[in-house]
């Protein structure tokens, strides 16, 4: 028997290896260990490359790992009865082009074995609650990727899963779609429900993630909570104004245009941001302002794995 | 049950609305037509004729509808990522295998009806009979759609979709006619060469055995209920054999 609080996803020990078409083999994931809580938002990020997609089709069952185990509500990942209490977003997925939204979702209520008698009425709740009414009954070969994202987040969300698994959630969302899609998680968050999800948007893991799991090259880099994590990384950052063209400022320091000819340069310790104060006084620039503040997710993304490609 | 009708009516859905039957279709009824305009000259034997024309074009158009359309399932569901949140529903690679396999079953077994309705009505506009064996001709055509299904559905798996296209069709046209080669030429080869065509010819499915079209053509009584029993039996034999081989090779399948 399950115990109440026992993890929702574990993952144990976890090696992924792919094989090239020239027959090298790559690491995908490389001895992966989590845990994840019952009730927990959970962001998973880090670069292009660094396993998050792996290891979701992993705990999804779409591949099988060389090493280690992952369990979701304590079945074997992949199950049918673990996969009977999860809702997934894919990365990219292309919904059938020839079907409706409404065809579409049908399909979906009919493999997730939704009765009969409550379909229709499911199906229409879940149109009006991602935005799609009134395009429902279109093919979706017409819509554009915003609208395909609304049907998946409308499957995913399918019969109240107690897990959502969502891989670049807000993808090809514009401003609007994206308040909405945070509005959803956020519901789910407040029935207890669990979230997991991978997304280079960071802004929009810091607003919904209780956790960060920053991954590279197929490990954990750092896990925490995303208080902590920031509190842990202050930062320095110079206000400057100048109208041309500064020459070049280190990797490290990154720069925002923030109107009028006022920029705002971000850089992690006292040491760089009087190199930086420097270079940009020889420039002609005027300093504005030096101070330190607490960093922002992306800025601590930048500054713990700045050195990949992302 | 339910999962894999709703599986397949998404395959029958694709084929209808990208209208590959219709093509064929009108295509079928042009060649048709125009052999059997030929019966009106009123010449001894043209309806003979006639009907071959018809039956080797139905053949020949339903076969390759049925090929392309096995052919695709799988892999562009797998390309195109579809199946992604397919699967990731409390539904088994097993069901999704079978139910793609029962939707071009089903599209491949409407479109030989529709053909066969199209034969059926142009037989009758240009007073050309057609008889029992003309129904257990329909009845086989069908039986064969579904064992050419369960074969290019499995070897989608193990080939290119292009490379699954060609073999499959070369793989028809071959169990159509190899049979015959084979006892043609059986008495003639010696050693390995005849042990080979022996086994070959045991381990291939007869796909010949279920066209009656001679039968049709030159007005045969209909055989036996046993032997369609029979032919039955043998095609479920076949056809399961190649799912379970699909079936196992699309779970271990990594996505």
């Amino acid at each position: 028997m399950i115990q109440e609080r026992a993890p929702v996803i574990e993952i144990e020990g976890l090696h992924v290896t792919f094989k090239t078409p020239l027959g090298r083999h790559v690491t995908a994931v490389n001895g992966l260990d989590l845990s994840v809580r019952p009730g927990e938002v959970v962001g998973f990020i880090g670069p292009n490359g660094a396993g998050k997609t792996t290891t979701i089709k992993v705990l999804m069952g779409f591949i099988q790992p060389d090493r280690g185990k992952a369990r979701l509500f304590g079945e074997a990942a992949g199950s049918l009865s673990a996969r009977s209490r999860i809702g997934y977003l894919p990365e990219v997925a292309l919904y059938y082009p020839f079907l409706t939204a409404r065809e579409a979702l049908r399909l979906y209520a009919k493999v997730a074995g939704i009765p009969r008698g409550q379909r229709e009425q499911l199906i229409s709740d879940l149109i009006e609650k991602v935005g799609l009414l009134g395009r429902d009954r279109e093919r979706l070969s017409g819509f554009s990727k915003g609208m395909l994202q609304r049907v998946g987040i409308a499957q995913a969300i399918m019969g109240e899963p107690d897990l959502l698994i969502l891989d670049e959630v807000t993808s090809g969302l514009d401003p609007v779609a994206r308040h909405d899609v945070r509005a959803i998680l956020r519901n789910f968050k407040t029935q207890g429900k669990t979230v997991f999800f991978s997304s280079h948007e960071l802004t929009e893991v810091a607003l919904l993630c209780d956790r960060i799991i920053l991954l590279d090259d197929g490990s954990i880099v750092e896990e925490n909570d995303l208080g902590q994590m920031l509190a842990s990384a202050k930062c320095v950052v110079l206000r400057v104004r100048h109208d041309s063209r500064v020459g070049d400022l280190p990797d490290k320091v990154i720069a925002r245009n923030l109107g009028s000819g006022v920029h705002l340069y971000t850089v992690d310790d006292w040491d760089l941001a009087q190199r930086v104060r420097e270079h940009l006084e020889k420039q002609g620039a005027k300093i504005l302002e030096v101070k330190e503040a607490p960093a922002s997710l992306e800025d601590y993304f930048v500054r713990k794995l700045g050195h990949k490609t992302t | 049950m339910e999962k894999v009708l709703g599986i397949a009516h998404v395959a029958i859905l694709e084929s209808f609305r990208r209208k590959d039957p219709y093509v064929v279709l009108i295509l079928g009824l042009v060649i048709v037509s125009g052999a059997a305009l030929f019966n009106q000259f009123g010449i001894e034997g043209l309806e003979k004729f006639v009907k071959d024309v018809a039956l080797t074009v139905t053949n020949i158009l339903c076969i390759a509808i049925c090929v392309v359309a096995a052919a695709r399932q799988l892999p562009v569901e797998i390309n195109n990522r579809t199946l992604y949140p397919l699967l990731a529903k409390p539904v088994s690679r097993t069901t999704v295998f079978l139910g793609k396999y029962v939707g071009v079953g089903l599209m491949s077994s409407a479109v030989v009806l529709l053909f066969w309705v199209e034969l059926l009505a142009i037989f009758l506009l240009f007073g050309i009979s057609a008889g029992a064996i003309f129904f257990q001709a329909l009845y086989l055509r069908i039986l064969s759609m579904w064992l050419i299904a369960a074969i290019v559905v499995t070897l989608s798996l193990f080939l290119t979709h292009g490379a699954n296209v060609t073999v499959s069709l070369l793989l028809c046209l071959a169990m159509s006619t190899f049979a015959n080669t084979v006892l043609a030429v059986h008495s003639e080869l010696e050693g390995a060469a005849r042990r080979l065509a022996e086994a070959v010819y045991w381990v291939v499915p007869h796909l010949e055995l279920f066209d009656l079209s001679k039968k049709v053509i030159h007005d045969w009584p209909s055989i036996p209920g046993v032997a369609l029993a029979a032919l039955t039996g043998y095609a479920v034999i076949y056809a399961t054999i190649f799912l379970a081989l699909g079936c196992w090779r699309f779970r271990r399948t990594a996505l």
